[in-house]
């Protein structure tokens, strides 16, 4: 097959639009190892699922947030199976069946509410021992440095404040901002780290709670180093590159 | 974060990666981060594919948990991290589509699209992102029928003869359509330089 060809294969297999003999075709072209197939593979794979890029952004509700992070930290955790050994004893009632029923009802609904709100409670407990876990591990360290990041008067009113606690030999950033005002509707905040070359390099995003406040941890790689911070807001999922107005900035 | 990447900064590129590795060693900061950042585009290819917002949140859970826990199912030298995730989004979504027959329940109505909820962006809010842009670009640039073939079988998981009723067309036409649409896109794509797995990270 041409090069040519096996792009074109590759494109309608990974779309999955390809017939029968064109998927064993490009199947049997991958299991071969044929690195031509892999890279035209890989470039497909890259065409086709750019294709959603175009979409315009929306987010889900936080309690998809909430309810994945605590699956994920209990599923860390070794946690002895609990089991309810009650056996209930089940008493003959006297009252009426719809005042019974009623109630049941009112008890079922109470406590789907109380369910939820425990779950979300436990998330964000279950986040907050993360968060201190990592903030142990970055002020722990004996070459730990802290800069403050002030607000850009033009941009964010109040007295809105951030400080950044880093330690240059494991590379971790933690930050943290208070009385920061809630970025403008379908804009988050992202932190960015300044080279000595002023590149800003993106190092995610956050979000702050009703009272303005964040912490958000962020780790480098060996060997680089950063002279400034900056926060920006920008759009949802974040930016490659800093294009809203700087909301905090500082020297590290 | 708990790793220790290697190698240099790249725009994005090693960000992902870091966090890949760092949900490899079941961290939750990792997973958060991950979260942060790309569940605004698992839940829209959720949404333009099973338009229904209790549904499109499933996906998104289905997603990153699956994310988490099969960690090492994920191949770096195959796919970046988030073509990795659009990849199992839209395979999840057609499993779905396809588990539930999708289709008859649609046309029963509760179609949850024009109600996108209240955490959506504000009306009309544009991506400016500036990927983002060039891939509206490129498939700006196909005709109508291309983009329509094209979007039919991305998000609908619809096979050519499928496209070709749904749309009313020959089949012959409707796999030159999805060809050449293909082939036009990625040409848009490499033209930009977005093919070079810089695109989606």
């Amino acid at each position: 097959m041409t090069p040519q060809a096996i792009d074109e294969l590759m494109l309608l297999y990974v779309m999955g639009v390809a017939d029968d003999e064109q998927t064993g075709r490009a199947q049997s072209l991958l299991a071969s190892g044929d690195p031509a197939a892999h890279a035209a593979h890989a470039e497909a794979m890259t065409v086709v699922h750019a294709i959603p890029q175009a979409l315009e952004l929306q987010t889900p509700s936080n309690r998809v947030r909430d309810q994945l992070l605590l699956r994920a930290i209990s599923s860390t955790q070794a946690t002895p199976a609990n089991v309810s050994q009650a056996s209930p004893t089940v008493a003959r009632s006297k009252w009426p069946v719809w005042i019974s029923t009623a109630a049941a009802a009112g008890f079922a609904i109470v406590a789907s509410v109380l369910f939820i709100q425990n779950q979300r409670v436990e998330g964000e407990l279950a986040m907050q021992l993360v968060e201190a876990q990592e903030t142990n591990r970055v002020v722990g360290s004996p070459h730990v440095k802290m800069a403050k990041l002030d607000l850009v008067p033009e941009v964010e009113r109040g007295n809105a404040a951030g400080k950044i606690v880093f330690c240059p030999v494991s590379n971790q950033y933690q930050l943290r901002v208070f009385r920061l005002s809630a970025p403008p509707q379908g804009r988050v905040y992202e932190l960015w780290l300044i080279d000595e070359k002023n590149v800003p390099v993106p190092a995610g995003t956050f979000a702050v709670n009703g009272s303005g406040m964040a912490t958000h941890y962020y780790k480098v790689p060996a060997g680089t180093s950063f002279v400034k911070a900056a926060i920006t807001d920008e759009p949802v999922g974040g930016s490659p590159k800093p294009t809203g107005a700087i909301h905090l900035a500082g020297k590290l | 974060m708990s790793v220790d990447p290697q190698g240099t900064i790249q725009q994005g590129k090693l960000d992902d990666l870091t966090m890949m590795r760092g949900i490899a060693l079941q961290d939750p900061m990792s997973l958060r981060a991950m979260y942060d950042k790309y569940s605004p585009l698992v839940f829209t290819i959720a949404m333009r594919m099973l338009h229904r917002r209790e549904d499109a949140e499933d996906i998104v859970a289905d997603v990153f948990w699956e994310l988490w826990e099969k960690s090492s199912r994920y191949d770096q030298t195959r796919a970046s991290p988030s073509t990795y995730l659009v990849t199992l989004a839209r395979s999840r979504c057609i499993d779905r589509t396809r588990r539930k027959s999708y289709r008859q329940q649609m046309t029963m109505g509760s179609i949850d699209e024009g109600a996108a909820g209240t955490d959506a962006p504000a009306d009309g809010v544009a991506i400016l992102d500036e990927q983002r842009q060039l891939v509206r670009s490129a498939l700006s640039k196909l005709d109508d029928t291309q983009r329509q073939a094209v979007e039919a079988a991305y998000y609908e998981g619809l096979s050519h003869s499928e496209i070709a009723d749904k749309l009313g067309k020959p089949l012959g036409t409707i796999k030159t359509h999805i060809r050449q649409g293909l082939i036009r896109l990625r040409e848009a794509l490499r033209k930009d330089g977005l093919t070079d797995g810089s695109i989606s990270k």
